[in-house]
């Protein structure tokens, strides 16, 4: 197992070096920089003075320097500094990350709780009309585009049923009610694809389980078939159900940046998305290298979940 | 590639789902909406009519109008020509790379190697998140949406065809061909090629679906086709200021999205059946 970490830690390292390089190389060449937009006419009118602020953000050196010194600062955890509110990229990021972190857990955690259930069902019934109803569910789920179904649910909530959350974002911890009552909608919007994923694994999951032997033979031994299907088979259908679970919550990561925009919430995608309109690099750069990280961090983390319930694949 | 004799049946069952039929009628109705929208959408896509802004929907304009007064049927079947354009040449694009670095990592270890850790940096990134970056630096436009979703999804057809290449060269009759003197390049692109298609076409449907919500959410955000071009996110994308004195503007467009996924999702899911159980068919 120390091996296969080891492995899988090294080729990661060996990956997060050319995501650096390739976020690196890929914000600077995003057209026009923050001094243009700083300073608007007065860059193309006075090239001096715009000679000082390239100069001044340090983007007069060569490109190779530039990305040394920011790969320097990333190890320690360094991101710099935003170009327009002269914040650390990093206190930026944590400041938004408890609500972005909220959406996505919110979303994962229900999108279980209906997957799985509506999963085991579907297997259950296999072949009956309520299995070909969870199924076509299941593809219409993966086939809203998030920012509609927010879209459909703000007009739906709060044009035509009147209720309205607060539209400023309140922590969990000061006002446990109106927190939810803010991120019901978002989270909803968000585990929606993923819970429709969870569906379909759920039931191939199961009707793999279903079809062993060993399940065969609790039926043989005379066991209720509820017995069977909730204590035998249920419990080894819910591994790959859970890794792919972990791997969902990766992707909401990306899914974050869609449902941030819709609700307005200031969250991490917000954060990025804002900082893309305004050039300003540093967050840029530094937003999408953290989440490139998570998102890695946690698809390691479910190969080695993985790998913990399946020996095989260690030693393979 | 699938096996001979399951293969006939297993397409006839899939011609006999009424699902699957829904879904290609469905689709071959919006690609021949897109084509002829020069002769059956009722007014221009762009012509602002002042006079008639926000107008809900009416004989006149059956999806309404937006606060231009532009007719929102006509808009939503030139952006099938948009949408479905930039989709489907984004997916082609990258099924060309990503099969040609796939071919082209079966062709050694050293390519193999190198391109599997090239490829190991585009999938460290969540989708969307890819499109939008690679978005921001092209700047926004239909081109930029293209190269976006395809930088996303070459990656994905680069590990099926690498994955297929690796399993078709362990077979009896590539050794037959290498045997009898045949070329590593002959071998791959007359011999392996055509025995990896099914997976390329079960992936391109499935990614097709894919290519359609991120290039309408790319336009939605603001970083891909930008108004007037009427792409389905940009109508989407204008209407949501407007939600509640208007809330036809976001719906319709996002219904045709909507109607245009599944119908791909269903299509792809029908052909996995048929083509290639092995990628675990939805039975």
């Amino acid at each position: 197992m120390r091996a296969y970490l080891g492995r899988r830690l090294a080729a990661m390292g060996l990956t997060l070096l050319g995501v650096s390089l390739l976020v690196f190389g890929m914000v600077r060449l995003i057209p026009g920089t923050v001094v243009e937009q700083l300073l608007g006419q007065a860059a193309i009118a006075s090239p001096e003075v715009l000679a000082a602020f390239r100069r001044f953000f340090g983007l007069d050196r060569p490109l190779h320097v530039q990305y040394m010194d920011w790969l320097a600062g990333v190890v320690r955890a360094d991101f710099g500094v935003s170009w327009l509110s002269g914040r650390s990229v990093l206190a930026l990021f944590l400041e938004r990350l408890p609500v972005s972190a909220e959406l996505a857990v919110l979303a994962v955690g229900w999108s279980l709780l209906l997957g799985l259930p509506l999963g085991t069902a579907s297997a259950v019934w296999r072949g009956t009309r309520r299995d070909s109803a969870i199924r076509v569910l299941a593809t219409l789920g993966l086939s809203l585009p998030a920012f509609w179904q927010g879209t459909v649910l703000i007009l739906l909530f709060s044009v035509y049923l009147g209720w309205m959350p607060s539209l400023q974002w309140v922590p969990f911890t000061r006002n446990p009610g109106a927190n939810l009552a803010i991120m019901a909608l978002p989270a909803l919007t968000l585990g929606t694809a993923t819970a429709a994923m969870i569906t379909r694994m759920a039931r191939s999951s199961m009707l793999d389980v279903l079809g062993r032997e060993y399940v065969r033979t609790a039926r043989a031994k005379g066991l209720h078939e509820r017995h069977v299907t909730f204590r035998h088979a249920l419990r080894n259908a819910l591994i790959p159900v859970v890794t792919v679970a972990g791997v969902q919550l990766g992707y909401i990561v990306g899914g974050l940046v869609v449902v941030e925009d819709v609700f307005t919430l200031p969250g991490v995608g917000r954060l990025l998305l804002d900082a893309i309109f305004q050039r300003d690099y540093p967050v840029v750069q530094g937003v999408i290298l953290i989440l490139a990280t998570a998102f890695m961090l946690l698809n390691l983390a479910v190969d080695l979940l993985y790998a913990v319930l399946d020996p095989r694949l260690r030693h393979g | 590639m699938a096996d001979g004799r399951g293969a006939p049946g297993r397409w006839r069952r899939a011609a006999r789902s009424r699902l699957f039929l829904a879904a290609c009628a469905t689709l071959a109705a919006l690609i021949a909406a897109g084509l002829l929208a020069d002769w059956i959408a009722p007014y221009p896509p762009t012509a602002v009519d002042a006079i008639n802004m926000f107008k809900g929907p009416s004989p006149a304009h059956p999806f309404g109008t937006d606060r231009f007064g532009r007719d929102l049927l006509s808009r939503i079947l030139f952006g099938v020509r948009i949408s479905l354009g930039i989709a489907g040449a984004a997916i082609a694009m990258a099924v060309g790379a990503g099969s040609l670095l796939g071919l082209a990592a079966g062709s050694g270890r050293a390519a193999d190697q190198l391109l599997g850790r090239v490829m190991d940096v585009f999938f460290a990134f969540p989708p969307i998140l890819l499109a939008i970056g690679t978005a921001a630096v092209l700047g926004a436009g239909p081109g930029t949406a293209v190269v976006a979703i395809a930088v996303v999804y070459a990656p994905l057809f680069f590990r099926v065809v690498r994955g297929s290449v690796l399993a078709e060269s362990a077979e009896v009759y590539v050794e037959a061909a290498e045997a009898l003197g045949v070329g590593r390049l002959a071998i791959l692109f007359r011999h392996i090629l055509p025995n990896v298609v099914s997976p390329i076409v079960v992936q391109t449907a499935v990614c097709l679906s894919y290519g359609i919500l991120i290039e309408s959410a790319l336009s939605y955000l603001g970083v891909g086709v930008q108004p007037p071009t009427p792409s389905w996110g940009t109508i989407l994308n204008e209407g949501k200021e407007f939600l509640a004195l208007a809330p036809w503007v976001s719906l319709f467009p996002g219904g045709a999205i909507m109607l245009s996924v599944l119908a791909f999702n269903i299509i792809g899911d029908g052909l996995r059946d048929a083509l290639d159980p092995r990628m675990g068919g939805t039975e």
